[in-house]
């Protein structure tokens, strides 16, 4: 009897405090969810840019997969930073247990992560990284990131032109909204990988494919020996692309993102290549990082999400549509890529 | 029978005074400019009304409700000042970039470590001086107001790139951070502010011998310029007031986003000239008021607030402010 | 006649536009409760005469008195402080203000001080009733807004606040053209009661009949010249005609 009654008590100690260290090893507070109770909001930037609106897909058909629910909201343009904030602290005010933010500038969104986390819900930042300072000064907290390294993208993309053009060419930039870290890392990484090449710009095109027309038309008519051209983003590439072809000349010209517009221009040749992003896995990230947070497990702190260089070499396997709203192609990339997510989610 | 008589008396007296009432009223529905006035307050109880029947557990809560007083405020400010101009029959496009300007001027002074105060007053003279400029060449130069303040969006947005070099500065202060965040008795200090723009526009407006020269010069100018009002001193004025306001838009914009952004945002603007025309001020001057686009100004961010607390796609939201703005505008018939 | 008899005397003035003349040396005179009337055809100088006493042109010559006494004035608020109001065609009303803000149109009365002037609109209010009442105008609100009045109900407004702010003359283009027959004689009674008020009243009009109903002196231009100056008692339509057309020359 006695032998009896201690292995109970010794059974009893050891599930209390499995119990327990299973408690802390979590990465927040939040009990655990079942799968059909997780409600997430997602305020990503403008839906004008169709990277956004990749992002969306996959957030929502991730979470129809999972069986969450997801709601996902944009800004209402993309340079409105007030208006988006104004957005966030919408949704924050609701009963959702976990965000995704893509902020339009590094800043905008801190004060409203910081009233979410004074809820003590969870925050996943995706793609553009929120400035840790403004952060820290709202008392925000994000748990995890998952962005492309897009400085690490650029400069693929410089070593690659470098090596198309040859070596102490002159190549001219375009660059998206001024000031954006986005931006600035693609270009400075261009720059970095593009060795030994002078540059023209960059110059601001807003993320918008008119302005880039404009701009590289001037650049093409002050500069007769341009021989490529890098545009922080696909929607400026294909500004670019115009300008060249009315202007007859036969450079290179790489885009960022991969959106189905640039890889249609990329099998048609007005665009070279593209430094494909995967807005999709960006998505689906996300939404595997809340549900793991809303389980009770632990997020990784952040994840480099792939990027693949796509030219007339491997367009074809690009192109192949996996949507399954026939959406658009690109989803995801034609090789191997780092999910951490998928692992931790219990089912 | 006498008590019957009385009663029938009574009963003919009040229905007679009802039908009065009721004429009276018929009276005020048929004249467009009781609408221009009240369509607004209306359209506002029925968008609040909406969205609190369809979802009250979320739209109702004081959190919410917060919310959009803060989302409302930086479009207050802006729409006071956009409203004395198009009362002088006049227009100012440039407001979000003066915004743009008076922030960024305010981001130089203070990583240069001047005084919050003196940084807040450098945003408002900046934003002064815009105006000012667009006054000037308006005014004296007789150019066209919808041309010069086209030009002047892209001067100052220019210029605030200019001045920042194309980057943001990164604006840390405690008080800024409770301006933007904190309330009291519920009411957001950020609302606070704009309402006291608001008081002070309407009183500026109504009670005051230049608001009075205000109405004249976008009513008639040739009449006011008849009776001696200068023309010319008023119109610098309004627009003076509008990038001064502008200016203290930057301030509260700094608050809430934490830094000074070179990039113009050009939604200010927009709902600016929604919220004027919502608000029953009619775009040939002369008649109007500052609580109208104040009002119309709410009910543009509950529209904004309610369509995402509801979940409706943003694609449809573009699409309902839009409609919301058109459909007001024609029923408000302000013809000249 | 002494010349300070006189509300207002032109001597010989003088103005030229370009190389037309449009002035050529016209004296004219008006005195304090009399209607004098200026006639005469398209082209005869009578706004030209007229907006140099009001102080829109300044004479290239000559000299303007009131009350006896030499005045120079460049522009039209000047011309006001020496207590001549104008009724323009166009009435300068705004009509989205409402009547006693109109009446009150740049002379409004505030109260307190520095930079905290105030409308006293209670003041302004009780200042326009009595404005209207002193010339037996009615209207039933003074706060509606002018653009709910009728055309002769507008003129009466214009001319009660030139009644009400002139203390030398109070000059009026073409009253009661844009009126109906009910509306004129209304107005022509509003005009009548203006010269027990003491003031002088300058009238432009192509209606011979309303002048001779009118006026107490009437003066014919021609082409910038002084055809006439006639009191209407002595003169008829016939007459006028023929001086205005130049039938009949020199001083009648």
């Amino acid at each position: 009897m006695k032998l009896t009654k201690s292995i109970k008590v010794v059974l009893v100690a050891i599930s209390a405090s499995s119990l327990v260290l299973a408690g802390t090893t979590t990465g927040n507070a939040a009990p655990k969810k079942a799968l059909k109770s997780i409600r997430i909001a997602a305020v990503v930037k403008g839906l004008d840019n169709p990277f956004f609106i990749g992002i969306k897909e996959g957030i929502e058909e991730t979470a129809k997969n999972y069986g969450v629910f997801a709601n996902v909201q944009a800004a209402p343009g993309l340079n409105d930073d007030i208006g988006q904030a104004n957005k966030l602290d919408s949704l924050a005010g609701q009963n959702y247990d976990c965000y995704i933010v893509i902020p339009i500038s590094s800043n905008n969104l801190s004060q409203a992560v910081g009233k979410i986390t004074k809820k003590k819900k969870t925050v996943i930042n995706i793609d553009s990284p929120i400035d840790s300072a403004s952060l820290a000064a709202a008392g925000g907290k994000v748990t995890s990131f998952a962005g492309t390294d897009n400085f690490a993208a650029g400069k693929a993309g410089g070593a690659k032109m470098v090596a198309a053009i040859g070596a102490g060419k002159k190549i001219g930039l375009i660059a998206g909204l001024a000031g954006n870290v986005t931006s600035n890392a693609r270009i400075d990484g261009f720059k970095a990988g593009a060795a030994g090449a002078t540059f023209v710009g960059p110059v601001n095109a807003d993320w918008d494919t008119t302005k880039a027309l404009d701009a590289a038309n001037a650049m093409i008519t002050a500069n007769k020996d341009l021989a490529g051209f890098f545009a922080a983003n696909d929607q400026m590439a294909q500004g670019v692309g115009k300008a060249l072809k009315a202007a007859g000349l036969k450079i290179p010209v790489y885009g960022v993102d991969g959106i189905a517009d640039a890889l249609a221009e990329v099998k048609a040749g007005s665009i070279t290549a593209t430094i494909s992003q995967y807005p999709y896995v960006m998505g689906k990230m996300g939404v595997e990082a809340c549900i793991i947070a809303a389980q009770g497990g632990k997020v990784p702190a952040s994840t480099i999400t792939p990027y693949y260089i796509i030219d007339s070499s491997n367009i074809s396997a690009a192109l192949e549509n996996k949507s399954t709203r026939g959406y658009f192609p690109n989803q995801t990339p034609p090789g191997a890529y780092n999910d951490p997510y998928t692992a931790l989610i219990k089912k | 029978m006498k008590k019957r008589g009385n009663n029938s008396d009574a009963l003919a007296k009040a229905s007679a005074s009802d039908s009065n009432l009721i004429s009276n009223l018929q009276v005020k529905f048929k004249d467009p400019f009781f609408w221009s006035d009240w369509l607004v307050v209306v359209a506002f109880a029925v968008v609040i009304g909406f969205f609190g029947l369809i979802a009250p557990a979320e739209f109702l809560t004081l959190w919410n409700l917060n919310n959009i007083l803060v989302a409302a405020s930086i479009p207050t400010i802006i729409v006071v000042g956009q409203t004395f101009t198009v009362l002088t029959a006049g227009i100012d496009l440039s407001v979000s970039s003066t915004m743009t300007f008076g922030a960024v001027s305010f981001g130089l002074a203070f990583t240069n470590g001047w005084s919050l105060w003196k940084c807040c007053l450098i945003s408002i003279v900046a934003g002064a001086f815009v105006g000012l400029l667009n006054g000037l060449i308006i005014a004296k130069r007789k150019i066209n107001d919808f041309i010069v303040t086209l030009g002047m969006l892209s001067v100052a947005s220019g210029a605030a790139l200019v001045l920042s070099d194309g980057k943001p500065r990164q604006i840390i202060s405690e008080s800024l951070s409770t301006l933007a965040i904190n309330d009291k008795f519920n009411i957001p200090y950020l609302m606070m502010v704009a309402f006291v723009i608001v008081l002070i526009g309407h009183f500026t407006l109504f009670h005051t011998k230049f608001g009075t020269h205000v109405l004249a010069t976008g009513g008639d100018p040739d009449a006011a310029r008849a009776m001696g009002i200068s023309i010319v001193k008023v119109k610098i004025a309004v627009y003076v007031i509008s990038g001064a306001l502008a200016g203290v838009a930057g301030i509260l914009a700094i608050s809430r986003i934490g830094s000074a952004e070179p990039a113009a945002n050009t939604a200010i603007l927009l709902n600016s000239v929604a919220a004027v025309v919502l608000g029953g001020v009619s775009l040939f001057g002369g008649r109007g008021s500052i609580f109208g686009p104040f009002i119309a100004t709410l009910l543009l961010q509950s529209l904004l607030n309610g369509l995402t607390v509801i979940g409706v796609a943003a694609y449809y939201q573009y699409l309902s402010i839009g409609l919301v703005v058109i459909l007001s505008a024609s029923l408000v018939r302000t013809e000249k | 006649m002494t010349n300070d008899s006189f509300a207002i005397e032109c001597k010989d003035i003088k103005m030229s536009f370009g190389s037309v003349e449009a002035l050529k040396g016209v004296s004219i005179y008006a005195k304090p409760g009399e209607v004098t009337a200026i006639i005469g055809d398209n082209g005869a100088g009578k706004s030209t005469l007229i907006k140099c006493i009001s102080g829109v042109y300044k004479s290239d010559q000559g000299a303007i008195l009131i009350n006896g006494k030499e005045v120079n004035f460049t522009n039209p608020e000047e011309s006001r402080s020496f207590g001549i109001e104008t009724v323009y065609q166009t009435l300068s009303l705004i009509e989205d203000l409402s009547i006693w803000q109109n009446l009150f149109l740049n002379r409004e009365i505030t109260k307190g001080f520095g930079p905290f002037k105030v409308l006293n609109k209670y003041k302004m209010k009780d200042e326009a009733s009595k404005m209207l009442k002193n010339l037996d105008v009615y209207i039933p609100s003074i706060k509606s807004r002018t653009r709910k009045l009728s055309g002769g109900q507008r003129q009466a407004v214009a001319i009660c606040r030139a009644a009400g702010w002139g203390s030398s003359v109070v000059i009026m283009d073409e009253p009661t053209a844009a009126l109906g027959v009910r509306e004129t004689a209304k107005v022509e009674e509003l005009i009548k009661r203006m010269k027990t008020q003491g003031l002088a009243i300058l009238l432009i009009s192509h209606n011979f009949d309303q002048v001779l109903r009118l006026a107490d002196q009437i003066w014919v231009m021609r082409q910038g010249e002084l055809m006439a100056g006639l009191r209407a008692n002595e003169t008829s339509g016939d007459e006028l005609v023929a001086l205005i057309t130049g039938a009949k020359s020199g001083r009648g």
